[in-house]
């Protein structure tokens, strides 16, 4: 093959500017650390490193989330403690009141003392973290329970304390982080379950329960569900003490959603809690349908979970001490359930610490592993481009020397 | 066959190496000129006088000057100078595309959506916290200053693109101007059998770079004569040419139609096939694609955020969180911009209600765009980019890669080879050497003769 001498510089040129970009693309990786300096570098890996960074970034939102969290739920139980302990006092102290050797003027005296008892109590129930009230539900800026101007019944909050505040601990988990004041400090008697919606306009089924006032009579209380329209059913109620059945004027209606069976609407508006008040016989509870559907059977299960109001029972007992009446044994069952179901609430929110926990060990494991895996994607291992930039430095310096010795040289130089 | 027959051999013979010499110094000369053919003197005897009892030959003489070109590889070449820079343009213009993304940084777009998202997730813990609703509205804001940007990068990127093509497209009007008088010449210079050689180079000069710019199809007639046309409409010959320019369509594409704008030019190849690329299809595309994610963002972001409540006194609903998307501006609401407090997360309108701050913060999760996550929407946009810029990075290896195979053919048939060229200078410099001594000996042999009278 003929041999000419722009042939040698386009080689040469071509040699050159193949090193040269070789070397850019390495002295590039070397200084930056990075073997994915832009998208085109490797569209594919760009893609998982948006994926690993995406990844990454949820971990640190909830674990910013979690450990943010912590801090109310460990002050929530801390204040569920304060309040188990100072009603494991009372019982005790109650119990003792009961020796026929304790005088009637010690009775009197632990009115007072059960007053200021009340005062402490209702304090952690109103606890709160930076203004936020911890059993407040989802309507914290508002003091969740405070005494009537009486002074002889605990109000709650009208717009109620029961909403669940949850967190993103994970892509599709959301975890309840707080303790409402409905399930800690209400009696709230929950209907869960599936109404028939097959069942006859008319048709009617009833669920009773034993539901206690203030002053420790017990009730046989009876929700009735009659069946008024499709997808509508109107609650209507009574209670009995033993001595004849006691209709209440109030009824309310539900209504389910035709197609997911959902409930819809209670009295019209979006789902709540049904409160029960009958302040004659002292009876304060709420009616929790939240979990009631519509199927194609009918199975509703009911649970209370205590059998009267603490506070209002509580109240109740103060003014019997002042008057130098002891509590009776009903009142006393009533408190004694209570301190199992305090002891109850805060173990469950012991478990959400105990997963927030778990979660955050979790979501830390996970980091490394995506570090891990982002590094192996986008960083350079050094070693190697080190040696490929020394050895493409090397063939560059080679290039230099050799066409310094030839590119020049024709046979001009020899005649 | 007297003496002076020696002077006339001897002198033909002088002129004839003192022109090769002119040739190969021609050569020589030219050996760095990438558009220059090398030329090769042939040489022919003067044929002998008849009329003489013994036919003697009469010297050599300088027949012609052949111009060393393989026509074959030219077309190769003109080919893939096409390829090649078409590919070129094209990576370079891509390259610039995704440099406005910054990616894959914390400051590209793939981030700030984690982050805007991510923000409500924080605000979903302390619903009512100034901090926490300022961020989430500097996160939105955030995103929108960096989609603003890659916008108007591209929007900039096509101005200057058209600017470069309109450029390019005078270039080639001014090839096509200097062809048809080149060809002209050739022509003229070829009927009267005068060499053509160097206006033959500078026609394939015109040629190479008049292929670096667009497809061209080029047919050289017996004259030497480069009929030429761009992607299908004629250009020039050596009577006749047109001028091209650029028109802007009613849909905002580019197209090259002849100056009347009668004839469309079916652009396949070449630099300016690059610009109307990235001008009629990645530019456009990319922004149609951003059109489509963000008013889905807003479209999404707005139908949840409109049903929940303000923490506000009273509480306030119905407000959506942008105000609007179009042509790459995203639009905070300027009421939740003066007043953060209007952000809803509340579904029941309580302040520690956060299931709307949920609601939106799991929107970066479901596949509400073609099938997919809004950040897999955005990955496929900068991923298609990215990989039609890796395919054109491959294209132009590849086209480089034979394109200097093709040079180095043609500058094996074509180029100078100085060490060549001085075996001519010396072979010819001898041949004159000699026949000055020739010329000495006849003269040596005529004053002989002359010294007998």
């Amino acid at each position: 093959m003929r041999v000419s001498d722009r042939q040698l510089q386009i080689d040469y040129l071509r040699s050159m500017n193949l090193t040269k970009s070789r070397l850019g693309k390495l002295q590039e990786q070397v200084t930056t650390g990075k073997e994915i300096n832009r998208p085109s570098d490797s569209p594919l890996g760009t893609s998982r490193l948006f994926k690993l960074s995406n990844q990454l970034g949820n971990i640190t939102t909830f674990r910013d989330n979690i450990e943010r969290a912590q801090t109310s739920l460990d002050m929530t139980i801390s204040s569920m403690q304060g309040f188990q302990s100072e009603i494991q006092d009372v019982i005790s102290d109650l119990t003792g009141l009961r020796n026929p050797t304790v005088g009637d003027n010690n009775i009197r005296a632990y009115s007072d003392k059960l007053d200021l008892i009340i005062n402490q109590l209702l304090d952690y129930a109103n606890a709160d973290v930076d203004g936020k009230y911890l059993f407040g539900g989802t309507d914290d800026s508002v003091k969740p329970f405070a005494l009537n101007s009486g002074g002889t019944a605990v109000e709650i909050n009208s717009q109620g304390i029961g909403g669940e505040r949850k967190i993103r601990i994970a892509k599709n988990i959301d975890q309840k982080v707080n303790m409402t004041g409905k399930e800690v400090f209400e009696s709230v008697w929950k209907q869960s379950g599936t109404i028939d919606s097959s069942a006859a306009i008319g048709s009617t089924f009833t669920k009773t329960e034993k539901i206690d006032g203030a002053d420790g009579t017990e009730y046989d209380f009876t929700v009735t569900y009659t069946k008024t329209a499709d997808n509508t059913y109107q609650l209507s109620y009574s209670y009995d003490d033993g001595t004849g059945s006691v209709a209440l004027a109030q009824t309310n209606e539900l209504v389910f959603d035709a197609t997911t069976g959902e409930l819809e609407t209670v009295d019209g508006s979006d789902p709540s809690d049904i409160g029960i008040n009958i302040s004659g016989n002292k009876i304060d509870f709420k009616i929790d349908v939240s979990e009631l559907t519509e199927s194609d059977s009918t199975s509703v299960k009911t649970k209370l979970n205590v059998k009267a109001n603490i506070f209002n029972t509580l109240l109740d007992i103060k003014e019997n001490l002042a008057s130098g009446r002891l509590p009776n044994d009903e009142q006393l069952a009533v408190i004694n359930g209570f301190n199992a179901h305090i002891l109850d609430e805060i173990s469950a929110a012991g478990d959400i610490g105990r997963r927030l926990e778990n979660t955050i060990q979790l979501l830390d494991s996970q980091e490394l592993e995506l570090k891990d895996l982002q590094s192996k994607e986008r960083d350079v291992d050094i070693m190697k481009a080190m040696v490929d930039l020394e050895s493409q430095q090397f063939n560059l310096n080679l290039g230099y020397k050799i066409s310094s010795m030839i590119l020049p040289k024709s046979l001009m130089d020899f005649l | 066959m007297g003496i002076t027959k020696l002077f006339d051999i001897s002198r033909r013979s002088l002129l004839t190496y003192q022109k090769a010499l002119s040739i190969t110094s021609n050569n020589v000369a030219n050996a760095n000129n990438p558009d220059y053919s090398r030329q090769r003197s042939l040489f022919s005897n003067v044929g002998p006088d008849y009329r003489t009892n013994i036919a003697i030959g009469s010297g050599v003489q300088l027949t012609d000057v052949e111009r060393i070109r393989d026509q074959i590889l030219d077309r190769q070449s003109w080919e893939y100078r096409q390829n090649y820079n078409s590919a070129q343009k094209q990576s370079s213009i891509l390259a610039n595309i995704e440099s406005l993304f910054s990616e894959p940084s914390e400051q590209g777009m793939s981030a700030l959506l984690d982050q805007f998202f991510n923000s409500w997730d924080d605000l979903s813990v302390d619903p009512t916290s100034s901090a926490l609703r300022s961020n989430v509205v500097y996160a939105a804001e955030n995103l929108s200053v960096k989609l603003q940007n890659v916008y108007e990068g591209m929007t900039t990127l096509r101005r200057d693109l058209k600017k470069d093509s309109q450029v390019l497209v005078g270039d080639l009007n001014n090839y096509i101007t200097e062809l048809k008088h080149i060809n002209k010449q050739i022509y003229e210079a070829t009927v009267v059998n005068k060499g053509a050689n160097d206006l033959l180079d500078k026609r394939d000069e015109l040629l190479n770079k008049m292929s670096d710019i667009a497809n061209i199809q080029v047919n050289i007639d017996e004259y030497g004569v480069a009929n030429v046309s761009i992607g299908g409409v004629f250009a020039v010959d050596r009577v006749h040419s047109i001028t091209f320019d650029i028109f802007e369509e009613s849909n905002g594409k580019l197209a090259l139609k002849t100056e009347d704008g009668n004839s469309k030019v079916a652009l396949q190849s070449g630099e300016l096939y690059g610009n109307f690329r990235s001008v009629n299809e990645f530019i456009p595309e990319a922004k149609e694609q951003f059109d489509d994610l963000f008013n889905s963002i807003v479209f999404h972001v707005n139908q949840s955020h409109s049903q929940g409540y303000s923490t506000t006194d009273p509480p306030v609903t119905g407000i959506d969180f942008f105000e609007g998307y179009s042509n790459g501006v995203l639009k905070i609401n300027k009421d939740i911009i003066d007043d953060p407090q209007l952000i809803a997360v509340s579904k029941d309108g309580t302040n520690g209600n956060n299931e709307l701050a949920l609601e939106l913060a799991k929107l970066q999760h479901n596949n509400l765009l073609n099938g997919s996550t809004f950040a897999e929407n955005y990955a496929n946009i900068v991923g298609s980019l990215a990989s039609e810029k890796q395919f054109q990075d491959q294209n132009t290896e590849t086209f480089g890669l034979v394109l200097n195979q093709l040079e180095q053919q043609i500058s094996s048939v074509s180029g100078v080879s100085i060490d060549e060229e001085m075996i001519d200078v010396l072979k010819y410099q001898r041949s004159y050497d000699a026949s000055a001594k020739l010329i000495s000996i006849a003269d040596e042999m005529m004053k002989t003769v002359l010294q007998m009278i």
